[in-house]
């Protein structure tokens, strides 16, 4: 879209407005895309938050030749898989179903999911790592099998199995399910 | 059992919603990691200014001086001309003269007055006689454009709706033609116009100079008159004097912009002369010959019928869904690309539709009409 190639030009100008106007745009949009990762709400805030965080301080000398929105989930699949790996706790539920809240936590506090999102993100959370993130990159962030293959450090075959096989255990666990 | 692309769509609009505490909270997290320049936050810009004034112990003059030693330093100039670079210019000029072939890739981006935007992505051949244009909707070639110089021709196949259109080009359409192909950045260079020096930066790994100009003739085919502001970019790899990447950034006058970036270029590459060869599909027809419906699919299976067009009038009727076309039963996987393949012909060819409504099975013949103006 034109408005993200003049984000992406106002933001390498050290435009401040320009992250906002990218996180006012995108941030609902890396949340589904961490969540359907992790199925843990404050992984997906902490992961999208870092990416952020870490776009706040290439300002300047940002520089991206594809798309912002790919790039973007990029950034969040990888810190997502980063904490994956790291053994941070994958939560089967979601925080609102995972027992009784902390004392500081409000309703207004926390992620809002519908109920047959919540679905597909705990059948996701039944995936092997790879099948899901193959997924997740193609269809949440409307990446190529070649690119993925390029984030997964795997051959373009590879990928398209995972992926193939990844849709067809969600069909098995989804099936009759879904809304 | 629900299909892939159920399960597809089912992603797709899982979302998930941040309310504004947890937005309003995000942002500061963020924000306090990395103070962000003014105007952010209209609250807090004097705040910022103030505290970063408070903190420096640079003289303001002393300040000024040393921006403006650094801009003289990297070569900023604001007035350029040709005179002020002219052997990396000339030397990027005889380098993309002597260079044969080349393949780039290219994102022409449109946004129209109205804010719809359209993209498009390309991999662009160049030979000297000819260009091939594949423009992609992911892996798939959805469209392509096929420019043969010496002939004048151009000759563009939509394989989404199987039409194809061949038109004859004047000098002028062709110098105008992608316009940041080789042929019109020597142009370009060799204008003498007016250009700026952005400096040097790394540019897909590859270190480049950067050169900025305005000039109208980066959009030949376009009449001057309409364009309010043209900007072109382009970045130079150090090494070799070829181009790594070029930007062309365009606002009409209806507010319309475009911009066209290419990107990714390998020079002096293997084409056979018959890849610019176009070559038209059977079954394909021309763009003026082909015959409406008067159908939209974007609801497929079920249809939606324009008011007043030729399925409307033989009697069908929007939600009505598809059985079978032409006596052929439509299989379930089909998707609404399937059928357009399936309903396209010529003005004046008869469909048969045979569709569910309610309880009912009818079928309808209807007979492809001009398109409506």
């Amino acid at each position: 879209m034109i408005e993200d190639e003049l984000l992406k030009l106002r933001f390498k100008l050290g435009r401040g407005d320009a992250l906002r106007r990218i996180y006012e745009k995108y941030l609902n949009y890396l949340l589904s895309v961490a969540m359907a990762f992790l199925n843990d709400a404050q992984g997906a805030e902490d992961v999208v938050h870092d990416v952020f965080v870490s776009l706040a301080q290439s300002m300047g000398t940002f520089r991206l030749r594809g798309r912002l929105k790919s790039y973007l989930a990029t950034c969040v699949a990888n810190r997502a898989r980063d904490r994956l790996r790291a053994g941070k706790r994958h939560a089967n539920r979601l925080a609102t179903n995972a027992g009784p809240e902390p004392a500081s936590a409000s309703v207004d506090d926390r992620l809002i999911c519908d109920e047959r999102a919540q679905q597909v993100y705990e059948a996701l959370a039944q995936l092997p790592d790879e099948q899901r993130e193959a997924i997740v990159l193609r269809v949440k962030a409307d990446m190529t099998f070649r690119q993925i293959a390029k984030v997964q450090n795997a051959s373009y075959v590879a990928v398209q199995a995972r992926y193939r096989r990844g849709i067809d255990k969600l069909r098995a666990i989804l099936d009759g399910r879904l809304l | 059992m629900s299909s892939a692309k159920d399960i597809e769509d089912a992603i797709r609009r899982a979302g998930c919603e941040a309310p504004e505490t947890v937005q309003r909270r995000l942002w500061k997290d963020i924000t306090e990691r990395r103070p962000l320049r003014p105007g952010t936050t209209p609250g807090d810009t004097r705040a910022a200014q103030s505290r970063t004034m408070r903190r420096s112990s640079i003289p303001r003059l002393a300040a000024a001086a040393a921006v403006l030693i650094i801009a003289v330093v990297l070569g900023w100039n604001m007035i350029g001309g040709p005179g002020m670079a002219t052997v990396a210019l000339a030397d990027v000029a005889k380098r993309l003269e002597q260079t044969g072939n080349c393949v780039f890739r290219k994102t022409t981006t449109v946004s129209a007055a109205d804010n719809v935007t359209t993209t498009v992505h390309s991999l662009v051949y160049y030979t000297e006689n000819a260009i091939r244009d594949d423009v992609y909707d992911r892996e798939k070639i959805i469209g392509q454009v096929y420019v043969k110089f010496p002939e004048g021709i151009l000759v563009a196949l939509d394989h989404q709706s199987r039409v194809f259109r061949k038109v004859d080009l004047t000098e002028e359409d062709i110098e105008g033609l992608s316009p940041v192909s080789p042929r019109t950045l020597v142009a370009l260079i060799l204008s003498k116009g007016q250009y700026k020096k952005l400096g040097r930066e790394t540019v897909d790994g590859v270190l480049a100079e950067g050169f900025a100009f305005d000039d109208k003739r980066a959009m030949l085919s376009m009449d001057k008159d309409v364009i309010e502001n043209i900007v072109t970019r382009l970045w130079v790899d150090v090494r070799t004097d070829l181009p790594v990447q070029a930007e062309v950034d365009c606002l009409l006058t209806d507010n319309t912009k475009a911009r066209v970036v290419m990107y990714d270029p390998r020079w002096d590459v293997e084409l056979e002369s018959d890849f610019f060869e176009p070559k038209i599909p059977a079954g394909y027809v021309e763009s003026g010959q082909r015959g409406f419906l008067g159908i939209d699919l974007e609801n497929w299976p079920a249809l939606k019928v324009v008011p007043g067009m030729a399925a409307e009038k033989a009697g069908v009727r929007s939600g009505d869904v598809v059985l079978q076309i032409n006596g052929d039963s439509i299989p379930p996987a089909a998707s609404s690309g399937d059928a357009l393949n399936l309903l396209s012909g010529k003005v004046g060819e008869k469909v048969a539709l045979t569709i569910k409504r309610g309880e009912q099975i009818l079928t309808f013949e209807i007979e492809r009409a001009p398109q409506p103006k």
